[in-house]
């Protein structure tokens, strides 16, 4: 493993426990302003289970932004129906798991790596069917197609039978409830005082620990990709597709790798995503939640790897922070003062505010991708094919 | 038969409505080849400034046989929403006219969320009742013993319609502005190249477009006789898919897209639960909104010129 994927894997790991360590003294602390602007009380209160939820969707939208990354920022083909392949990967590991219960209740681990192999597989074949019949599309022209797609997997897993219709799949778990207990009780009790036991204790820690080892293991596969040559090959359709083909590259595979592994990576997330609520319904696979990913994304900057990771955690932390305040926003006559949707104003702030002002994202760092560029050219196979001199000022 | 007629007039009208939406998508995409995705959020605009103005008078909540208060409201809302389209070019779309046509299309994914929650926020985020006057119900004529009964309603639609699609004619062949719109859709450089300038054309189609789609809200929410902040991403989808299968940037092919997406999605509505009985598969409703997806992905796969466009290496 190369160095800077250690980094990677460290750094994921380490957030974590960070971060809780820096908000521990915000957690329980109550803010209470009697009169907020003449119009009520507002009281809000950060507790151990926000950070919890930030946690578990920050991973998810980690993992979905990654997946994304590989088709938007590798390939350059902008997907806006991403959730559809979500919905795929949860639905299908959900109706697994509600078909054998007694598999899942008795023999946890084989259930669990059946069901991810499931929402594995059936992604990947989703994503496959997807990218065949739009291989030629291009542009705005692609990015339509995948959003009606998307809304052709919502309408049907809304009116199916088979698939429950608008109630849902319901009381899926992860790892079953004995577990849980178990994990909490004898292991988390060790380092815990009492009074992070009484505020962590309800959790199912071991799922949350399940989720960060995919997001781990997923960010090392997207900056493996990115590292080899498949990658490069993504990198060269996206730049420019003619030459690409003119050099041997066969646009159609790569395309087919893009869209088959983006649509497994966002199986592995609409999975979490099932598991996490254990629910499986139409509402959570909304148009929002493409745009959720996209916007993690452009506030990273497309096609960075760590850029996906720092925009999920930083959006995802503050719609969560922005709903729970606006939730506690004084009411009048049983209305919000502000209705708690606002919060999807900073989304749409953030696309056209990022796009105008920095399209490659808030890091200051250089972007992944041109990092890699300049790697190439002074060593690897590109020397043997400088044509002329090389261009050095532009 | 009758329920067929029914469907039929029904299809029509939404198709009518449509048809405004989707001559908005294609002018802009003619001209600065962007989709400009918050143009259904423009038409909701419309009809909340519509919904909002009227409220203004009806504060007694008497004022529902007063059409003329409707027509009032209706035709603020028009000039209010042209002021949000020229804003909303101005503001998002302007600064990105020498970008890449992705980070247009992803501002204007942004511009679209920002309008429908800004209308959640300034409005209700539920839905908004907005009663049509009791004029629109009034019937003109029957056919098929009563079955069929054709309101003052169908025939506002088809007249405010026509009047729109005839004035959008008008000014694309017969005056300077329309000359410069066809000019910069063919080339814009060489077009400004020429001396037109290219932004006061840009501004304008969008000022034109934000106007037919505020009527066209209006209709609808009348249709439906509600408003809602996420009407517009509905409507606008379906004015998208019609104008893609007319083959964007073409505006008779917006116009006749419309009309066969009406016409479909009122017939889906109408049939479809006897097509689920006829292949043997239940099929409720609810796929109504998906046969607009459907057949906007099956053109897009299998003609990507859409019925009445021209070639384009990019698309295919």
């Amino acid at each position: 493993m190369k160095r800077n994927n250690i980094n990677y894997v460290l750094g994921a790991i380490l957030i974590f426990p960070l971060v809780v360590c820096l908000l521990w003294p915000t957690f329980n602390q109550t803010i209470d302003i009697d009169n907020f602007f003449g119009y009520g009380k507002f009281s809000y209160q950060f507790t151990a289970n926000n950070f919890m939820t930030i946690g578990s969707y920050a991973i998810i939208f980690i993992v979905a932004a990654l997946g994304l990354n590989v088709q938007v920022g590798y390939t350059g083909q902008l997907n806006l129906g991403y959730v559809a392949f979500m919905a795929v990967g949860g639905y299908s590991a959900a109706l697994f798991q509600d078909a054998n219960r007694e598999l899942y209740q008795n023999h946890p681990f084989i259930g669990i790596c059946l069901s991810l192999l499931m929402a594995i597989f059936f992604s990947g074949l989703v994503g496959l069917l997807v990218c065949l019949p739009t291989i030629k599309l291009r542009g705005d022209y692609f990015a339509i197609v995948t959003f009606g797609f998307a809304e052709v997997v919502r309408q049907v897993i809304k009116n199916e039978e088979v698939l429950r219709g608008s109630i849902g799949i319901k009381e899926l778990f992860l790892f079953p409830k004995e577990h849980v207990d178990w994990i909490n009780n004898h292991f988390f009790s060790l380092f815990l005082n009492e009074d992070m036991e009484a505020a962590f204790k309800p959790d199912p820690w071991i799922n949350y620990g399940f989720f960060l080892l995919l997001t781990v293991i997923v960010i090392c596969f997207v900056t493996y990709l990115r590292d080899s040559h498949y990658g490069r090959m993504l990198f060269a359709i996206r730049d420019n597709e003619t030459a690409a083909e003119s050099c041997g590259i066969s646009l159609s595979m790569g395309k087919i790798y893009a869209s088959v592994i983006s649509a497994v990576i966002g199986g592995v997330a609409g999975y979490m995503m099932v598991m996490r609520t254990s629910l499986a319904h139409p509402d959570s696979f909304v148009f929002m939640v493409s745009i959720y990913a996209l916007c993690c994304l452009v506030l990273g900057g497309i096609g960075s790897v760590r850029g996906a990771v720092v925009g999920a955690i930083i959006l995802m932390s503050l719609g969560e922070v922005l709903r729970d305040v606006l939730t506690a926003m004084p009411k009048q006559e049983g209305e919000p003062l502000i209705p708690s949707e606002a919060r999807f104003i900073m989304f749409g702030l953030v696309l056209i505010l990022m796009m105008r002002f920095r399209p490659n994202g808030i890091s200051t760092l250089e972007n992944d991708t041109l990092r890699l560029a300049k790697k190439e050219k002074t060593k690897g196979w590109s020397k043997y094919f400088q044509m002329g001199d090389t261009d050095e000022s532009s | 038969m009758s329920t067929f007629l029914d469907h039929l007039l029904n299809g029509l009208l939404l198709g009518g409505i449509f048809a405004l939406i989707a001559v908005g998508y294609s002018l802009v995409y003619g001209i600065i080849k962007l989709i400009n995705f918050a143009h259904g959020e423009v038409a909701m605009f419309g009809a909340f400034f519509a919904f909002f103005i009227f409220s203004m008078f009806d504060v007694d909540g008497d004022l529902k046989d007063h059409p003329w208060i409707y027509v009032l409201a209706m035709v603020v809302s028009i000039f209010v929403t042209m002021g949000l389209g020229w804003l909303l070019e101005f503001l998002a779309y302007r600064p990105l006219r020498k970008a890449s046509r992705l980070s247009a299309l992803i501002t204007a994914i942004g511009a679209s969320l920002l309008l429908q929650y800004l209308a959640a926020v300034i409005w209700s985020p539920s839905v908004v009742s907005f009663e049509a006057p009791e004029v629109f119900y009034y019937e003109l004529f029957s056919v098929m013993d009563g079955d069929v009964l054709f309101e003052v309603k169908h025939l506002v639609v088809f007249m405010l319609v026509s009047f729109c699609l005839t004035l959008l004619w008008w000014v694309v062949e017969k005056t300077r502005m329309g000359k410069a719109m066809r000019a910069c859709s063919q080339d814009a450089d060489a077009a400004a190249l020429m001396g037109i300038n290219i932004n006061r054309v840009v501004a304008f189609t969008f000022i034109f477009g934000s106007a037919m789609a505020a009527l066209s809200g209006v209709l609808y929410g009348l249709h439906l006789e509600q408003v809602r902040y996420n009407m517009g991403i509905q409507i606008g989808i379906v004015a998208f898919a019609a104008a893609v299968l007319g083959g964007i940037g073409s505006i008779p092919g917006a116009v006749l897209g419309g009309f066969v997406i009406g016409f479909t999605q009122a017939m889906a509505s109408g049939y479809l639960s006897d097509l689920g009985d006829f292949i043997g598969h239940p099929l409720n409703s609810g796929y109504t909104e998906a046969v607009a997806f459907m057949i906007m992905i099956l053109c897009l796969i299998v003609k990507p010129n859409g019925l009445l466009g021209k070639g384009d290496a990019d698309r295919a």
